[in-house]
């Protein structure tokens, strides 16, 4: 089957049908999920366009609910024994389940159906872009290396349905760049970074999209690292690229409900307390109109909604979905995150002017953190800064701490924040961080 | 099947690739007694790569039949001459091998198996945590398995079909520690289909009874000293630095991205002692978890020597960087699902075992570590590596002592290689591994314990 011949009425159409088909053969409640995705996609690297590539992606999960058991089967397209496997996998999986009463479709308001961004892409401008940014680099930033870089646009229709009448879907059209690079020059060789961002808007200059024009600034300075002087405890100061690896992933983490069913989330008992400095507040934004990947419905077809998880250092909420909701008897939250950390006051100048001792990091690569929190990894793209300074780049250089006594030593935000499309963080300086040169 | 392809691919011009690509997958996640996840998944369909003018057209759709196909061909068609003409490269050929061809069908021939004794297993491993081991607050259990069958055609008359299947359990425990949650998991399972292995799985309590013992050591266990250290490497630590630290430095896309290795190639890099290869098949033993014959660029796949007796020797290469270095590919060429183009990819990448004994490493050391078990990691184009260590010892005078906690390993991975004074006699293969580079794909990696120095995290 063609996939550009499928509407977006069709995809309900076969939701709906799905779930039908999946109760016929005897669940009590189904639920269908429907992502399709027509993707164009420039890539290149550092002197050429190596690719146009064009994707249909349709990928569906249905899930059965039989005697309070689940099962789940997801297919790629819509070929009529593809369709049948699925219900007949899904149905076989929940008989063979143990019964969980938590297991449930939700039961909500439908909602309008949304439509964001553009309808299809402008693929002479893409590959325009991409010339662009390859001629462009060569003149601005010569000493730079890019591989895989890739400019791509996607439409994406996310149609669900469930047995309890209930049906939703969101279209959106929207731009991405992600590039990959490093600096090479005489034989050397800088840490590779990398970034990118998505936009409902084309592009202009690819080089001013989310932050690359810094970190390309930073990547020419970084020839030449040395570690960090010895060991001691100074500040971090984190850059919004920095700010999703080092303290966004574990944190969010640990105040989710697959963490709290686990019943080892430090957090657990910490609602109304304070966490973190009064400055830091941790935002969930899916319905933000600035955040491309954002979601207007979850996974359950429940409508997506504005939550403060951290407001002034204080937790007020931790992110619970539907099946955790039931699960642990707690108000379901959140079934999608776009997180945005509040910005502060101080541009990142002011920030690296106020500190004594430490370093300013874009990259961070380091050991997943356990549920207590301690963290240790290496200081990637990264400078020394002391009395106020920017000192040199650096290279072999550890750092290791807690992050319940990071998020608690927060000193400064910076106002400026970098959106991701998907995310938008400001730059975060915290102290108390055991900063190691080798 | 391979028939079929043959026919529209015959009728193209120009480099060509298609191929008929399905990922059948099962996943069965237990949190604490609760199944959270229960599902099956297959992502199927049909891709199409065209090379002209200097530049790929890619195109895939979730659908095999005959009208897909044609739609996939002419648009990768389409795709590379418009962005070869836009772009306004010279039209070099790729460069061009013996065409790969053969039916490598690694499915079971045991009966097949249905959901219910994947689902025992899972709630018998549960049970048996909770009787046993009473101060354990939280098990998750993860079963998943994969099976990735690919059928290739190109226009260079590569013909292959392969189906490559691993199964892998993680068993992660969590204990209360005096300040707060201690974790640590173990991976088991290996190359072949659940119906290959159920009685293997059935019968690994006494992984579970190691896995705990090792976390009641570990939730009593101290941080590291931070610094430079003389460490043994677990045979699945010495893997991770075969796939993350050298294997990724040596990937020809990274060479031509500025990484180390391309200055030093036919340089001492290492001790005489480390012999590092990707490997082709199924691995010098038989036993490696990802099955390659042909690549997806319809390349023979042939081992890649990157390391013999310390000297660097080859990279690991697709056709466009085989034709931006004038050397022939490799078979590194993998693509994860039918959507995906190849890259440059890994397959199974060991350090190959020497004669060392691992006691003998531990007594030869008077101050240092015993690093048993790793969960990430990750290494740059300068070899600068960086892996989570979640389970390790300290050695004292020549013997095990405390347990440590979770730590980070670092250093400049030639370097290492450099310090390394000992390789084991015994080699382990890690089958459950994923490699990240613009989309996931299965690796395994393996090696033996080596003797080394390098820098640890620590408060």
């Amino acid at each position: 089957m063609i996939m550009n011949a499928i509407s977006a009425e069709a995809d309900i159409a076969f939701v709906q049908d799905l779930v039908g088909k999946a109760c016929s053969a005897g669940a009590d409640e189904a639920q269908a999920r429907l992502s399709h995705n027509e993707r164009v996609e420039v890539d290149f690297e550092t002197r050429q366009v190596s690719m146009l590539r064009t994707t249909d992606d349709d990928d569906t999960l249905l899930t059965v609910f039989k005697g309070a058991r689940k099962g789940s089967a997801a297919i790629t397209g819509r070929a009529t024994e593809g369709i049948a496997r699925a219900v007949a996998e899904a149905l076989a999986a929940a008989e063979a389940a143990p019964a969980d009463p938590a297991n449930s479709i939700a039961i909500t308001e439908p909602g309008p159906p949304t439509v964001y961004g553009p309808e299809a892409a402008d693929r002479e401008n893409m590959i325009d872009r991409a010339l662009e940014h390859i001629d462009q680099m060569a003149r601005e930033f010569p000493a730079i290396v890019t591989r895989n870089a890739y400019h791509q646009f996607n439409r994406t229709r996310r149609s669900f349905a469930n047995s309890g009448g209930l049906t939703r879907q969101e279209i959106r059209g929207r731009y991405s760049f992600w590039t990959l690079f490093a600096g090479r020059r005489n034989g050397s060789a800088t840490s590779f970074n990398f970034s990118g961002a998505s936009s409902y808007e084309p592009f202009g200059r690819l080089i001013e999209v989310g932050s690359l024009r810094q970190l390309y600034g930073d990547t020419v300075r970084s020839f030449d690292p040395r570690p960090a002087p010895g060991k001691f405890v100074g500040d971090v100061i984190m850059h919004a690229d920095a700010l999703y690896d080092m303290v966004i992933a574990p944190l969010t983490r640990v105040l989710g409900g697959y963490s709290l069913l686990s019943g080892t989330s430090p957090y657990k008992d910490r609602i109304g307390q304070t966490v973190a400095s009064t400055g830091f507040s941790l935002l969930n934004r899916p319905t933000a109109m600035n955040f491309p990947e954002g979601m207007d419905f979850d996974g359950f077809g429940i409508p997506t909604r504005e939550l403060d998880v951290i407001r002034e250092g204080v937790l007020r909420e931790f992110l619970v979905d539907f099946y955790i909701s039931r699960k642990l008897g707690l108000k379901q939250t959140a079934g999608w995150s776009n997180f945005v950390v509040a910005p502060g006051t101080k541009s990142t100048d002011e920030i690296i002017r106020k500190t004594d001792r430490g370093i300013f990091l874009t990259r961070y690569s380091g050991g997943s953190p356990g549920d207590n929190l301690d963290f240790s990894g290496i200081a990637k793209n990264a400078f020394y800064v002391e009395d106020g300074q920017v000192r040199y780049a650096l290279a072999e250089t550890m750092l290791s701490g807690n992050l319940r006594d990071l998020l608690l030593a927060i000193r400064d935000i910076s106002r400026d924040s970098v959106n991701f499309g998907s995310a938008e963080y400001p730059t975060i300086a915290a102290g108390g961080v055991t900063i190691h040169g080798h | 099947m391979l028939d079929r392809l043959e026919r529209f691919v015959a009728a193209e011009r120009g480099y060509t690739e298609l191929r008929l690509h399905r990922n059948l997958s099962r996943r069965l996640a237990m949190r604490r007694g609760s199944l959270i996840e229960n599902s099956t998944t297959t992502l199927a369909g049909c891709s199409a790569r065209c090379h002209a003018l200097g530049t790929f057209g890619f195109s895939s759709v979730p659908a095999e039949d005959d009208q897909a196909i044609e739609r996939v061909l002419s648009e990768a068609r389409t795709n590379a001459d418009l962005v070869g003409r836009r772009a306004g490269h010279s039209d070099r050929p790729l460069p061009q091998t013996s065409p790969g061809a053969g039916i490598y069908d690694y499915s079971t021939v045991q009966p097949r198996l249905g959901v219910e004794p994947r689902i025992d297993l899972v709630k018998r491993l549960d049970d048996y945590v909770r009787v046993r081991y009473p101060d354990v607050i939280n098990t998750d259990l993860v079963l998943n398995e994969l099976a990735i069958e690919k059928a290739l055609v190109t226009s260079e008359g590569a013909r292959s079909y392969c189906l490559s299947p691993r199964v892998v359990l993680v068993v992660q425990l969590s204990v209360q520690g005096p300040d707060g949650p201690v974790q640590l998991y173990d991976v088991l399972g290996s190359f072949g289909e659940f119906e290959d292995q159920s009685e293997s799985l059935a019968a690994c309590e006494a992984r579970v009874d190691r896995l705990y013992e090792d976390l009641r050591l570990k939730a009593d266990g101290v941080y590291c000293e931070a610094g430079i250290h003389d460490v043994v490497l677990d045979s699945n630590v010495a893997g991770i630095l075969a796939h993350e630290a050298i294997g990724h430095t040596c990937e020809a896309d990274y060479v031509l991205a500025g990484s180390v290795a391309g200055n030093w190639l036919g340089e001492q890099v290492a001790s005489e002692k480390i012999t590092l290869i990707d490997q082709a098949g199924r691995g010098f033993d038989g036993q490696a978890g990802v099955a390659i014959h042909v690549d997806d660029e319809g390349t023979p796949c042939r081992d890649v020597g990157i390391i013999e007796n310390g000297v660097l020797r080859g990279f690991l290469h697709n056709k466009s960087t085989a034709l931006e270095l004038g050397v022939e590919p490799t078979g590194n060429a993998r693509a994860f699902t039918f959507s995906n183009e190849p890259l440059v990819r890994m397959r199974n990448t060991a350090i190959m075992p020497g004669s060392d004994r691992l006691e003998d490493m531990i007594g030869a050391i008077e101050r240092g570590y015993y690093l048993k078990r790793s969960n990430n990691g990750q290494a740059d184009l300068t070899s600068e590596f960086m892996f989570g260590i979640t389970c390790g010892y300290e050695i004292r005078n020549g013997k095990l002592g405390r347990a440590i906690r979770d730590t980070t390993i670092s250093g400049v991975a030639f370097d290492v290689l450099r310090a390394v004074t000992h390789v084991g006699d015994e080699f382990t293969w890690s089958v459950g591994g994923w490699c990240g580079k613009k989309t996931m794909i299965p690796v395994s990696m393996g090696g033996p314990a080596i003797k080394t120095r390098l820098s640890l995290g620590g408060r």
